[in-house]
């Protein structure tokens, strides 16, 4: 697929496995990189914003990246104005949907598209180029699935479940290469759209969330009545008739209730 | 003469259902000794009103309404929203899509319907406008939404991305104070104080409020003048991936059978005819009449269909456990006693077999008269 007119990038992002904690490709940004290589093939630009030492960059290596470009950001800065220097050329940028270290808000490709201007999709499961047209399924809960015709300059974050194939290949880990990003000229200005972080601050062991719940003053006979009250609710019970009425009736409920569209 | 406060043996009391009777602490009104009135007498009373004073300023919380109705994540957004706010803060719920319901349950002082942006349509831009021009208008100090997959998280971020404000997302844990999430895919737990935009993950606020909202209900037409920025990516359309294929636990629809059904091949065209997954209770997968994938309760998978269609399943707790996020849930059951009638919102008493014969002679019948009416 060499010679296209588009560039296609992803980004990835340092992994870690949610039980061991180990280092490791981030799972999500594997998937990316793996749709990214089914649309580009070898010419796929695979960046990473961060430091060019983690370990696990070598993960993706291994998952089919010839050569990963680094855009040097420390851990404590905003990568959203190195990102737009880097990729404003570039036509189609894929992402993972949330990464697997820190907050993994999810907010980043939103973020960038917003910076670059451009269309964002997200919980993308395919993307296939036809004539200068994009056409993405969407992953949607509940078994469907949404096309959109987009532009080809859209950012995609990739939903996990994405068919595509991952191949981990140790030769491919050693001959692969990680290079520096060519400096670009940074934009001097902070582009203007920008999320406003919050000051979080981390604790190493979670523990169980505690639900909000409203705080409720009750006399001591309303917790007496709810005492003796009964419990169950229950619906509406059909006893008499036929089937065919009791068939009625459930189509009946089925269909007040818009469960089902015949 | 003593001090001891003497208890007058026959004062009022209730009598319960099961016939005891019970004295009523506090209650002033006559006792309704008569056993006629016992059932009135055992009704919840009216929820009082969220108690407020006129609205200073606004809490705002943006959902997608369901097919007519808000989901149990909504409800939670919206409860979250009643549950911090101050005596002198309103509550606006701005609800996408049609709806049907009522929303004073919800807890919402004010309901602004946005009938014309649901999601059965991608038009993410003209969302976005919409909500920005209800923001404008109300100025609220904070906006809950629901961080799910289904449209509502897609449309937080964007809004988050749009107006630049603090946020945070997939909240588990929140209070007037602050926020908490976890990290790092569950290793760490971050705490912050309350932002401007709150994506809250399922669960996180109790639905069940013990006051209600005024909810005035005010329909909003989408101001044309957001969509000066075309449209960039186009809608192809939805589809629905076959019941068969996907997971039990993503599927919308399930006909669910247990050790009634003796005709398994009746179900599974009853499952193809409503364009639902199958599911089957331990009973009936133990005895080999459905696969063990399919076996839905403790020791099987838990669902959370919209609609769930149990045949033949008397609903012993651990089945209920499985299918507790289920939203419409329909019991055909030979048993009047059965425990799944009380959890059911439907239930048809009779033998499995029939009525399912004649549910796929009702469907046939309704299928035709559609066919030959959208082809006249």
């Amino acid at each position: 697929m060499t010679g296209t007119s588009w560039s296609v990038a992803v980004l990835v992002s340092a992994g870690r496995h949610p039980q061991t904690g180990a280092s490791r490709a981030c799972r999500g940004d594997a998937i990316a990189m793996a749709l990214g290589r089914k649309i580009a093939g070898d010419a796929l630009r695979i960046v990473h914003a961060g430091s060019a030492d983690e370990a696990a960059l070598k993960d993706y290596l291994a998952l089919g990246a010839a050569t990963l470009e680094v855009v040097p950001v420390s851990s404590h800065e905003n990568p959203i104005p190195a990102l737009v220097a880097h990729l404003k050329d570039v036509d189609l940028i894929l992402t993972g949907c949330r990464t697997e270290t820190g907050a993994g808000s999810g907010l980043l490709p939103y973020a960038l598209a917003s910076a670059l201007d451009r269309p964002v999709i997200a919980n993308v499961l395919s993307a296939r180029i036809e004539r200068e047209v994009m056409r993405v399924e969407q992953f949607l809960p509940k078994g469907r699935r949404r096309s959109i015709a987009a532009p080809l300059n859209t950012v995609l974050s990739v939903h996990p479940h994405a068919p595509v194939p991952l191949t981990y290949a140790f030769a491919r880990q050693q001959s692969g290469r990680i290079t520096p990003a060519l400096p670009s000229s940074r934009p001097a200005a902070q582009p203007e759209n920008l999320y406003t972080p919050l000051a979080w601050s981390v604790e190493p062991s979670p523990r169980r969330p505690v639900r909000l719940k409203a705080e409720e003053i009750r006399s001591g006979h309303d917790r007496m009545l709810s005492a003796v009250a009964p419990e169950s609710k229950g619906g509406s019970v059909a006893i008499e008739g036929s089937s065919v009425e009791k068939a009625q009736m459930l189509l009946m409920y089925l269909r007040d209730n818009r469960l089902i569209d015949f | 003469m003593s001090i001891i406060k003497r208890i007058d043996p026959r004062r009022q009391a209730k009598l319960t259902p099961a016939g005891l009777r019970r004295i009523v602490l506090g209650d002033t009104s006559p006792g309704d000794q008569h056993p006629s009135a016992r059932a009135t007498g055992h009704q919840a009373p009216p929820k009082p009103a969220r108690q407020r004073q006129p609205s200073k300023q606004w809490f705002m919380a943006v959902v997608h309404a369901d097919r007519g109705r808000l989901d149990e994540h909504a409800r939670q957004v919206i409860a979250a929203a009643a549950i911090l706010a101050t005596p002198d803060t309103g509550v606006v719920a701005v609800i996408l899509g049609d709806f049907s319901g009522s929303a004073a349950s919800t807890g919402a002082d004010c309901v602004v319907v946005v009938p014309d942006i649901d999601r059965s349509q991608y038009q993410p831009e003209r969302a976005v406008a919409a909500v920005i021009a209800l923001i404008r208008d109300y100025d609220p100090q904070h906006i809950f939404m629901p961080d799910n997959g289904d449209g509502d998280g897609d449309l937080g971020r964007r809004l988050i991305v749009t107006l630049s404000g603090t946020a945070a997302t997939h909240v588990a844990e929140l209070s007037d104070k602050h926020v908490a999430a976890f990290w790092s895919g569950g290793a760490q737990w971050a705490t912050a104080g309350l932002p401007r935009f709150v994506l809250l993950e399922a669960g996180a606020a109790d639905a069940q409020l013990p006051f209600t909202g005024v909810a005035e209900m005010i329909k909003h037409q989408p101001p044309e003048t957001g969509l000066t920025q075309k449209a960039q990516c186009r809608d192809l359309g939805l589809h629905a991936v076959d019941a068969a294929h996907i997971a039990l636990e993503e599927a919308d629809f399930i006909v669910s059978g247990g050790n009634g059904v003796r005709n398994v091949d009746t179900l599974e065209a009853l499952a193809h005819a409503l364009g639902a997954a199958i599911g089957a209770s331990r009973v009936a997968v133990d005895d080999g009449r459905f696969a063990r994938n399919k076996q839905i309760g403790a020791s099987g998978k838990s669902v959370s269909a919209s609609t769930y269609i149990a045949v033949g399943i008397s609903g012993a707790v651990q089945h209920l456990q499985g299918i507790k996020d289920c939203r419409h849930v329909i019991a055909i059951n030979r048993d009047a006693g059965a425990p799944i009638i009380k959890r059911a919102d439907l239930t048809v008493i009779g033998d499995a077999e029939d009525i399912m014969r004649a549910l796929l002679t009702a469907l046939g019948q309704t299928r035709n008269v559609t066919n030959k009416t959208e082809a006249a």
